[in-house]
């Protein structure tokens, strides 16, 4: 019996000997980090590459940057399947950047505004944080208008998973706030988040540059509201200026990418266009003939950099045929074949030049100078208080929009001689100003097809005639919305159904609040 | 008296002791003649016993008024007295019943099967052996009332899907935990196809050799299963393997097993059109190329046609022996030589087996290679050690199923019918690239498929247990015992150099897998008598549940030297790691308290306390108590043997996954200039997690008549299954896209039968015959708050799906109606096709709920014809290939309006009638999308398994020496699916059942088995 009870001794030792306190321990993923270890400008990166496209081949750049909005705005044309082209409805493709945003780019710079909240160490990241989410939040809300802003991204800190939706109107005027306090908060002495800032990490004064972009996307926010509250627009705008906005291209935001990681990232744009999916050499996308022609009657020095011959590489202006919009090749009423200027194979009209925009490490551009100089050029135009004539800074957009090609690639350099010639055959012409500004705007934007796009609903210019394709969903009009993605409907449905009641519709043809023309 | 009385006594007592004498005999099967090795030979109410050696002798001393009880697992206990005999020979019959028997229950604890409260089956290993799977687990189908078996078509070596009482997680394993001599062990699937392409890498329960098996026992319920906890959740399923008797001397059993695998051609394609579009054949090898697998071309009429190829071929039907021609005879060799011994104090028993498969899938293999030592020792009287080692080491090449790329189960399906399979010769030319012929380069010319892709897998899976006993009185024991489970797996999978749509190749998976668990118990049993009515049984113990697993995977893509695959040569690569692990310390204990053999009352208790909780809601408690009342032992009716009745309630649960309580931080796998990219889940990780509970009440009674002629046994059961843990969708603006919560119930609700019986037995023929037939009622009663359906599952051609729908069934098949308008009529295309509905409805269930067998042993002197008809019912599967079918040409419905295409009557979306006629090629196109079309009736009845056996007689030292002729999967009686098997689900996880798409074709096998014990 002796040794019974030592065994049941011991049996009782054995169960209870480990205790359950390393339970938390074993319990630990020690392959991954928890908050304590982290290093949080890692999700800016994160946050900053996904807003130039989706890690995952490009989901949102191909989706709606390039099948819709550089389609829709005619900059790019097909006769192949891209939708936007014919202001066809395909909900996925429009759904893309609400489906993926959130998830890549939000969460990661909600996270980050958590990590570095009251931190002295990452002072300056967190404003710097403030002003990214902002640029994220701009491009969200003006493709789908009424969005989640406010209760955005807090699924894990806040157990809100079903996030309610914002007033585009409101979203702006907290937009403009953050980036007024972000940018007034930076402390020039504090701390710099280094290349892990993948925009200005690399630039001798970060946060001054910082500073810069809070002011220049302030402006150009200020100007989205230029018909829903042109007050609000000006004084936004007047303080963007007195805050200081970017003064030259050396202040241009965009993103180097990096071909060695593969199509984590690469260049977005390159990655569909050229590189992985090849679009423009296999005769899937060309340039439209809007674009073409708009810079082959101005004798614009641009044509011969942003256009070749897909079937001969030929980059002589005087050779570049653009595709018209909304053809196909199915050899009925709307077959590629009925173009007057038909060059008798699809491979003979022109479409992007790889070598100057679709490198896989080439740049993504963020904001410009030319874009800046041109948003004063609009303002000085509608009187407001931003120093300098509405000619001056449109002189300057121009010239701005020109040279920085050459931030592409040296061989996109444009003489100068040239710019001076093309703006003394096109002098500002106050009567017509905003055009002319609208359609600079639409050119220097060029890539950026969402930015091209939201400017283009905002002011009109250029003028584009739309297509009218069958089973068009739009009756012939260019879109003016991107779609909230159905999973909405089903997983977030009180909030998504008092949006479409306040907003109107789900469909291509509800205006955003700032689309007030 | 005073003085005759102790005279008398004493008297008496000499008596006694003078009439224990020696008593010897030989235990024989009463059947075979064949002699019983380590039978039990037992002096009824003593401990006073002995064993048989290998020839079947027994000896041992007994009074003449003593009762000898024999008995052998498998065969019904046989009593004799003594008397005056010396000599007691007995003829043991086999126990069809398995009623009376001693059966191995939770824990490894014995019991007399009449004691139990709830439903346990045994099948005897012999059932595996003859007309065998490589893997156990398919071998159930049709055996055990309760048990669903299914194997999906991937081919040898692939995972097996087992489910007892239907499915209780919507999103958790819902298969049964297997314990190996009592090593619970890990038999998660290692690689599946999902909705693309992908290979199966198989699962743990194929390290098991069928020839080392002694029998299976199947808990079914959760009274059964509840001292397992969580993990019994399912079921359970021992299985013990073979080991040496005391006393035995030695034995060598060898088997050798050979079996040929042909495939099952199911397709019934058209033969009257050829290649091509728009009713023309090709006219030059471009246009051949681009119609590659369309049969849309013209009337197949002999004359000479320009191929993919470039060769001019007869339009004619050739394709008729395309599948016999690309798959090839499959064979299995598969022989286990197993020695043992046993003496006074110790036996021992080391086995091993070979198998070695040639799949029908060219160049697709399964090797297997499996060593089994079992050893027992007897210390002193009181103590006694026992351990076992199956050491498990398999290697294959495996076929991709479901998605075309490096599938070649895709192309040679499709070929149309003038294009005979010979045409793509190896499938790549003398560079080593693929051989295009077809338009779409993601579907692999199925002779580069497989001839070049790559699809690997190796498996080294040792399980181990030691254990000692300490037995110090006749009524209570103690048993330390430590188990391990541990195995290193690793998995290639090759995209080749010279692949049309990777011409560089690619590394698809490199993935090695370590996984290490390890289970230390103690168990303390009291057995005991209280006076003559009452018996009490105790058993208390612990357990410490440890589980490491490391997975290290690694990718690359575009590789610098053609067909090298070095990670190390390619342009980019990335690697992860992760090494999931946790620990469970549980404490249990049952009492069993017995009134007169008649009633038997059992409660067990079980807490459990895992890591993977949060601290402070990570213990969780499992009881259960069942009743049997054998009444048979009170009505005492001569034609009843055995008459029972039984009711069980258990509750039992589960915890959360690894890792699933706090937020993480990783990076991609790339890196942009040097900067590390953050990446956090998009699930969110939920610290407040619960365990599931499934409660189950069970009924059943079980009969015994006619002097065992005829028994059943039956069972109800409920099984309810709460806070089920489910990924609800949330809203993306939240930052995420699932959330873990504890929301869902389900029910299963089912019916056990079991009746069986000897319905001849004359002179020296006899036919016994069981039957099994089992209706499982499933139903999902809750998703999370204001959630209707959970997505599980999604077809590759996208117009098929399996959720998880509120009222219906688990897994339903949703598919797509036409679109109709209020009155009935089709709203057709402005081109006057049909559409599909806007929205998709359920179908049914993939998973059938009814299941069952009917078995039967016709044995006439030394011959015995065996077979097994298995049957299911109740279940849809949607077929992919007949989707394509459709779409191809090839389905034979397709020839309907060929040449004069097909009448449309309908209306437009305003109501606008329409009636106009649309060729064939659109039209079947359109229905190809109309998924409902290709949803059919997955029922079936089968001719599973058949085997002829005979019996050579004895000669000399051989103690038995037998040839089978056996068969399998040999033909089904009955089956409604089109061109292809209703069994052919391509994955065995709850999100595909019910999917079908070019999976590996399911074959017929054939082959000898024999059988020699020394």
């Amino acid at each position: 019996m002796k040794n019974l009870s030592y065994i049941i001794l011991t049996a009782v030792l054995l169960v209870f000997s480990g205790c359950t306190a390393d339970f938390e321990d074993i319990n630990t993923d020690k392959n991954r980090v928890t908050e304590g270890s982290y290093v949080p400008v890692y999700s800016l990166s994160r946050a900053q590459l996904e807003y130039s496209g989706n890690s995952d081949f490009s989901y949102d750049t191909w989706r709606v940057n390039i099948i819709y909005s550089a389609m829709m705005t005619q900059q790019l044309a097909n006769a192949s399947w891209y939708a936007g082209d014919k202001y066809i409805q395909n909900d996925a493709w429009a759904n893309a950047t609400f489906d993926v945003a959130y998830n890549d780019q939000v969460k990661y710079i909600v996270d980050l505004l958590k990590l570095t909240e009251s931190d002295p160490l990452y002072a300056n990241l967190h404003q710097i944080a403030r002003i990214n989410r902002v640029m994220i939040f701009h491009r969200l809300t003006d493709l789908y208008g009424d969005i989640p802003y406010f209760e955005a991204g807090l699924a894990f800190h806040e157990k809100n998973y079903t996030p309610k939706y914002d007033s585009q109107q409101d979203i702006y005027m907290d937009m403009l706030n953050e980036l007024d306090e972000a940018a007034q908060a930076l402390d020039p002495a504090g701390d710099v988040p280094g290349s892990g800032d993948l925009i200005y990490g690399n630039a001798s004064d970060p946060i001054a540059q910082w500073r810069k972009f809070a002011y220049s996307m302030m402006l150009r926010l200020a100007m989205r509201m230029t018909e829903a509250d042109p007050g609000a627009a000006q004084q936004w705008a007047e303080r963007a200026v007195a805050g200081g906005v970017f003064e030259s291209n050396a202040d241009n935001a965009f993103i180097n990418h990096d071909a060695n990681g593969g199509r984590v990232t690469v260049n977005r744009n390159s990655n569909i266009l050229s590189g992985e999916w090849n679009a423009t050499n296999t005769g899937e996308v060309f340039l439209s003939k809007t674009f073409v022609d708009y810079l082959a009657d101005n004798n614009d020095p641009r044509l011969g950099v942003f256009s070749r011959v897909l079937s001969s590489g030929d980059t002589d202006p005087a050779n570049q045929i653009g595709l018209p919009n909304g053809l196909d090749q199915n050899g009925g009423e709307f077959d590629i074949s009925t173009d007057p200027n038909f060059p008798g194979d699809i491979t003979n009209y022109s479409t992007i030049r790889e070598d100057v925009f679709l490198s896989l490490s080439g740049p993504t551009f963020v904001l410009n100078y030319a874009q800046v100089e041109l948003l004063l050029a609009e303002a000085a135009q509608k009187g407001y208080s931003v120093g300098g004539t509405a000619a001056e800074h449109y002189d300057a957009g121009v010239t701005a929009a020109m040279e920085f090609l050459a931030q592409y690639n040296a061989i996109a350099t444009i003489p100068a001689a040239d710019i001076t010639t093309y703006l003394a055959a096109h002098p500002y012409d106050v009567a017509n100003g905003e055009a002319m500004i609208g359609a600079q705007y639409w050119v220097a934007s060029f890539l950026d097809w969402y930015e091209v796009w939201s400017n283009w609903r905002r002011t009109g210019y250029p003028a584009l005639t739309p297509v009218d394709y069958p089973s068009n969903a739009t009756g012939g009009v260019i879109p003016r919305r991107m779609l909230y993605p159905s999973h909405e409907a089903s997983n977030n449905p009180t909030n998504f159904a008092e949006a479409i009641e306040r907003q109107g519709p789900n469909t291509f043809l509800t205006k955003v609040w700032w689309d007030a023309r | 008296m005073k003085k005759i009385l102790p005279f008398v006594m004493t008297m008496l007592m000499s008596m006694a002791v003078l009439a224990q004498s020696t008593v010897s005999g030989v235990v024989k099967d009463a059947q075979t003649g064949e002699p019983i090795p380590g039978a039990t030979v037992l002096v009824k109410g003593t401990s006073n016993g002995t064993t048989t050696d290998l020839d079947g002798n027994y000896q041992l001393s007994a009074d003449a008024d003593a009762v000898l009880v024999f008995s052998f697992i498998g065969y019904a206990n046989v009593e004799e007295t003594v008397g005056s005999r010396t000599l007691i020979n007995v003829g043991m019959a086999t126990d069809l019943t398995e009623l009376s028997e001693v059966v191995v229950t939770a824990l490894g604890i014995e019991k007399e099967s009449k004691t139990l409260g709830y439903s346990v089956s045994r099948v005897s290993g012999e059932k595996f052996t003859k007309a065998r799977e490589i893997s156990v687990a398919n071998n159930l189908v049709g055996r055990v009332a309760g048990v669903n078996s299914t194997a999906p078509a991937t081919g040898p070596g692939g995972s097996s899907r087992v489910t007892i009482r239907g499915n209780s997680s919507l999103s958790g394993s819902n298969q049964p935990l297997y314990v190996v001599n009592g090593i619970q062990i890990q038999n998660s699937n290692l690689g599946n196809a999902g909705k693309w392409d992908g290979a199966d890498y198989g699962d743990a329960i194929t390290a098991i050799n069928p020839d080392d098996i002694e029998d299976i026992t199947v808990l079914k319920g959760g009274a059964a299963a509840a001292l397992y906890g969580q993990r019994g959740r399912n079921g359970v399923i021992l299985i013990t393997t073979k080991s040496g008797k005391y006393n035995q001397g030695l034995g060598i059993d060898f088997n050798s097993n050979v079996a040929i695998d042909r495939i099952n051609d199911f397709r019934d394609f058209q033969e009257e059109y050829g290649q091509g579009t728009l009713g023309n054949a090709p006219v030059d090898q471009q246009s051949a190329l681009n119609t590659g697998l369309s049969s849309w071309g013209g009337k197949l009429d002999g004359s000479q046609v320009t191929l993919f190829d470039g060769q001019q071929h007869p339009y004619s039907a050739v394709s008729g022996d395309n599948l016999d021609k690309f798959y090839e005879t499959g064979v299995t060799f598969t022989n286990s030589l197993a020695i043992s011994g046993g003496g006074e104090t110790g036996n021992v028993r080391l086995s091993m087996g070979d198998v070695r498969n040639n799949s029908i899938y060219p160049n697709a293999d399964y090797k297997r290679n499996t060593f089994n030592l079992d050893a027992s020792y007897k210390l002193s009287p009181k103590w006694s050690a026992s351990a076992n080692v199956n050491y498990a080491k398999d290697k294959a090449n495996r076929t991709k199923v479901n998605d075309a790329p490096g599938n070649g189960n895709f192309g040679i399906m499709f070929l149309p019918p003038n294009v005979d399979s010979d045409y793509l010769g190896t499938g790549y030319d003398e560079m080593k690239n693929e051989i295009p012929f077809g338009p779409n380069a993601f579907t692999t010319n199925p002779y580069f498929a497989a001839n070049r892709f790559i699809t690997e897998t190796s498996k080294d899976r040792v399980m181990s247990v030691a254990s000692i006993k300490y037995a110090p009185t006749d009524w209570l024991y103690i048993r330390a015992r430590v188990a391990n489970d541990f195995y290193a797996f690793n998995a290639t999978q090759i995209t080749p150099t010279g692949t049309a749509y990777r011409p560089t190749g690619s590394l698809d998976v490199q993935r090695t897998i370590n996984h290490n668990e390890t289970n230390s118990d103690l168990l303390i049993g009291i057995n005991k008598d209280l006076g003559q009515d009452f018996s009490i049984g105790v058993t208390l113990g612990g357990n410490i549940l440890k589980m490491q697993q490391k997975v290290v995977d690694v990718n690359a893509n575009g590789f610098a030297f053609p067909f090298l695959y070095n990670p190390g040569t390619a342009a980019t690569n990335s690697a992860s790691v992760s090494e999931p692990q946790k620990e469970i310390q549980s404490l249990y204990g049952s009492v069993e308290l017995g009134f007169r053999e008649m009633l038997y009352l059992n409660v067990t208790d079980r807490n459990d306390w895992s890591s993977t909780l949060p601290t402070g809601s990570n213990s969780y408690n499992y009881p259960s108590v069942n009743l049997s009342y054998v009444f048979s032992e009170m009505l005492n009716l001569p034609w009843m043997d055995l008459g029972k009745i039984r009711a069980g309630y258990a509750r039992v649960g589960g915890d959360a996954d690894v890792f699933s309580t706090s937020l993480y931080y990783g990076t991609l796998g790339a890196a942009i200039n040097g900067q590390a990219l953050g990446n956090v889940d998009n699930n969110v990780p939920n610290p407040n997690i619960e365990p599931l509970q499934v409660t189950e009440i069970e009924f059943g009674a079980a009969f015994q008549l006619l002097g065992n002629r005829l028994f059943t046994d039956f069972a109800f059961y409920n099984k309810q299954t709460l806070n089920d843990i489910v990924p609800v969708g949330i809203s993306r603006a939240s930052g995420y896209q699932n959330a873990v919560v504890n929301v869902g119930q389900i029910e299963n609700k089912g019916f056990e039968f079991l009746l069986g019986g000897v319905p001849v037995a004359a002179g020296d023929f006899r036919w016994t015959s069981t039957f099994n037939y089992t209706i499982n009622n499933n139903k999902v009663i809750e998703l999370a708050e204001g959630q209707e359906i959970l997505p599980a599952g999604e077809s590759r051609t996208g117009r098929a799906f399996v959720q998880h729908i509120v009222g219906e069934p688990f897994a339903q098949v949703v598919a797509y109606d036409y679109m109709r308008d209020d009155g009935g009529n089709l709203i057709l295309t402005p081109t006057g096709l049909p559409q599909a509905a806007a929205e998709p409805t359920a179908q049914g269930t993939g998973v059938h709920p009814i299941t069952g067998g009917w078995s039967n042993d016709l044995n006439y002197k030394n011959v015995t014809l065996s077979f097994l008809i298995d049957f299911k019912y109740g279940a849809v599967i949607y077929s992919g290939t007949n989707s394509l079918a459709y779409s191809n040409g090839l389905h034979k419905e397709t020839l309907e309006g060929r040449s004069e295409g097909i009448q449309m009557s309908g209306v437009d979306v305003d109501g606008n009638p329409i009636n106009t006629t649309v060729t064939a090629q659109n039209y079947y196109g359109a229905v190809s999308n109309i998924s409902m079309e290709q949803v059919y009736d997955a029922d079936f009845i089968k001719f599973r398994s058949l085997s002829l056996t005979y019996q050579f007689p004895k000669v000399g030292k051989m103690r038995n020496l037998s040839l089978s002729l056996v068969g399998r999967n040999l033909f089904y009686i009955s089956k409604a699916t089109p061109n292809i098997d209703p069994e052919s689900n391509y994955n065995n996880s709850n999100g595909f059942q019910g999917l079908e798409y070019l999976g590996l074709p399911t074959t017929r096998s054939f082959g000898l088995n024999l059988s020699a014990k020394f």
